[in-house]
């Protein structure tokens, strides 16, 4: 449960102050072919993750990363399509004078960024931070591949193992799922309100 | 001693003083002990049994150290596509035999024969059969440690409530037919020769299964038939009519008996994934050693167990489940990679680890008695 929960801290860290930062300067900065650039971007969207695992894995085992939870984590630190649109599609609806009147006053773009946007994100952040934990939360391929170690095991990964090739056991599998559900639900509910306002302002559905 | 005796002495001194240096340090990298990865997919009650062992053979070999790496069963294929695509295959893998010469057709694995040390004479202590899934080319590509086959299990107490006599080491596949159309029931305990049978409310199945895996060529080879159109089973052949006709008479035992199941595994006809025996959805049905342990565990269902069916030829033919240790062919260390092989593979860890836990039959002739209970041995079951 703690490296599951160590492994969903870091990926929602990664995944807002990244996706924010990626879909802040898509929304307010100007630079030619910011649209063949963005256009790019969510094309990213529609590849499928197994398509790109193995690489993804050569990679990695290259950098001599297997067996840690780098690749894991330090993917999502590199902006996800699906959240910059979403945080795009914010930061767009705010007042374009906010951060002209930044600008005035001195500051750079990433300074607007942190001091201005981001703290008037919190909805979107919200959003984004419980779709990120829960994604990593229920992630069973990559840790799959990658961890090998025992002590490493995340929730998903340590599941698996009642599921044997010829029979399950549903006697471990259910109450160890329950138990697993558990931090989900009460984030679920700690963080309900701010969870539905930010769906209201982004538009973002499952 | 005279100055210039001394200083023709020093270049000498030195030359042997950075020798020895450089001797020691050889020796001590000689002395180091090498780290091997072991990939094996278990489960956890197999776990519990397997590291202890492992801890005993990783102490009882300085010259190695095991780093231990488990997988899901489900999952296997998965993880080890990955680690074959990038090169790096665990130095030993515990392979399945259903898919070792997918790893071994595509040069993962390492000839045996090649293995600095390998002595031949220990795959006489083999089954015959058991070593075949790991063949290819006329080379042993793993040495097997279990090798459980199928047998007839069934649940007494619904042959009880049938008022059905038990099976017996004699029975046909007829036989299994005739009695799994009599246990089987519905919601309201009806059974399919009772009139008010309703096929889509049945809650046990007479037989835990039917035809649904390629791999199940010996439920076709039972009526005299074979769907393999060479020796190698590398091409199929359904049109032959002796298949058509075996396949039918799976196909008749879900349809018009409704004593078997078309989707045993996956949970969909009983509700719960997983064998339908185990899951006391089924009265009888083959199932591996592997359900020994597994029905202990859950102690809900009061079996036995019988030979496999005779098929038309007067025949018995079960499935072999078998799991084997290979070296990957690119492993840097195949001396203490087959030094630890040979240790997981030897009888005594054999019947330490699978056989006595009740887990799988060893694949070794002087080890496979081990997991038979004294208590309730069979008769003229060889060791007891």
């Amino acid at each position: 449960m703690l490296n599951t929960a160590l492994v969903a801290a870091l990926t929602v860290v990664g995944t807002v102050l990244s996706s924010s930062l990626v879909g802040y300067a898509f929304a307010t900065l100007a630079a030619r072919g910011k649209g063949v650039l963005f256009a790019l971007l969510l094309s990213t969207v529609m590849l499928p993750s197994a398509v790109t695992l193995l690489p993804t894995f050569v990679l990695f085992s290259r950098l001599g990363w297997v067996g840690t939870y780098l690749p894991l984590v330090v993917p999502h630190f590199f902006a996800n399509a699906f959240y910059v649109f979403l945080f795009r599609q914010f930061f767009r609806s705010l007042p374009r004078d906010l951060f002209d009147s930044a600008e005035l006053d001195g500051c750079s773009p990433l300074a607007a960024y942190w001091h201005v946007a981001l703290p008037l994100a919190r909805p979107a952040v919200a959003v984004v931070a419980v779709f990120a934990a829960v994604g990593a939360y229920n992630e069973f391929l990559e840790p799959l591949v990658y961890l090998t170690r025992e002590s490493t095991f995340t929730v998903s990964l340590g599941l698996a193992f009642f599921d044997g090739l010829y029979v399950s056991q549903p006697q471990y599998v259910i109450p160890v799922s329950l138990v697993a559900l558990l931090p989900v639900g009460l984030a679920f509910f700690l963080a309900q309100r701010a969870l539905q306002r930010g769906i209201v302002t982004t538009g973002g559905r499952w | 001693m005279p100055k210039a005796g001394s200083r023709r002495l020093a270049p000498f001194l030195v030359v042997l003083l950075g020798a020895h240096a450089a001797g020691t340090a050889l020796a001590q990298a000689a002395r180091e002990p090498v780290t091997l990865t072991l990939m094996v997919a278990m489960t956890p009650q197999e776990l519990a049994s397997f590291r202890p062992a492992l801890a005993a053979v990783d102490d009882a070999h300085p010259e190695f150290v095991v780093e231990l790496e488990p997988v899901p069963q489900g999952a296997f294929t998965e993880r080890a596509n990955a680690r074959l695509a990038a090169g790096t295959l665990p130095d030993v893998v515990r392979v399945e035999g259903l898919s070792a010469q997918a790893l071994i057709r595509r040069g993962a694995l390492l000839d045996l024969a090649a293995a600095p040390g390998f002595d031949a004479a220990v795959l006489d202590d083999y089954f015959p059969g058991v070593l075949e899934p790991f063949r290819w080319q006329g080379a042993t590509w793993a040495l097997p440690d279990t090798a459980s086959p199928d047998v007839l299990f069934y649940d007494k107490a619904a042959f009880d409530e049938a008022g059905l006599a038990y099976p017996t080491d004699d029975w046909t596949f007829e036989d299994m037919r005739q009695a799994a159309i009599r246990l089987t029931r519905d919601a309201n305990s009806n059974s399919p020769l009772d009139d008010g049978f309703d096929p889509d409310a049945v809650v046990r199945w007479g037989w835990n299964g039917s035809l649904t895996h390629f791999w199940q060529r010996h439920l076709v080879q039972a009526f005299g038939a074979d769907w393999c159109a060479d020796d190698e089973c590398t091409t199929f052949d359904v049109t032959d009519p002796d298949v058509v006709a075996a396949v039918r008479w799976w196909a008749d035992l879900v349809q018009v008996d409704h004593a078997g199941l078309h989707d045993p595994y996956s949970g969909g006809q009983t509700g719960v994934p997983g064998d339908p025996f185990l899951a006391g959805a089924a009265a009888m049905g083959y199932n591996g050693f592997f359900a020994v342990g597994q029905l202990n565990d859950l102690g809900a269902v009061d079996y036995d167990v019988a030979q496999p069916l005779l098929g038309v030829d007067g025949q018995r033919r079960t499935p072999l489940s078998t799991n084997a240790y290979a070296i990957a062919a690119t492993s840097p260390h195949p001396r203490e990679a087959l030094a630890l092989v040979t240790a997981l593979t030897a009888p005594a860890f054999l019947a330490e680890t699978w056989g006595r836990p009740g887990h799988a039959v060893p694949a070794r002739r002087s080890a496979a008695p081990s997991v038979v209970d004294p208590g309730r041995a069979p008769a003229g079951c060889p060791g007891t």
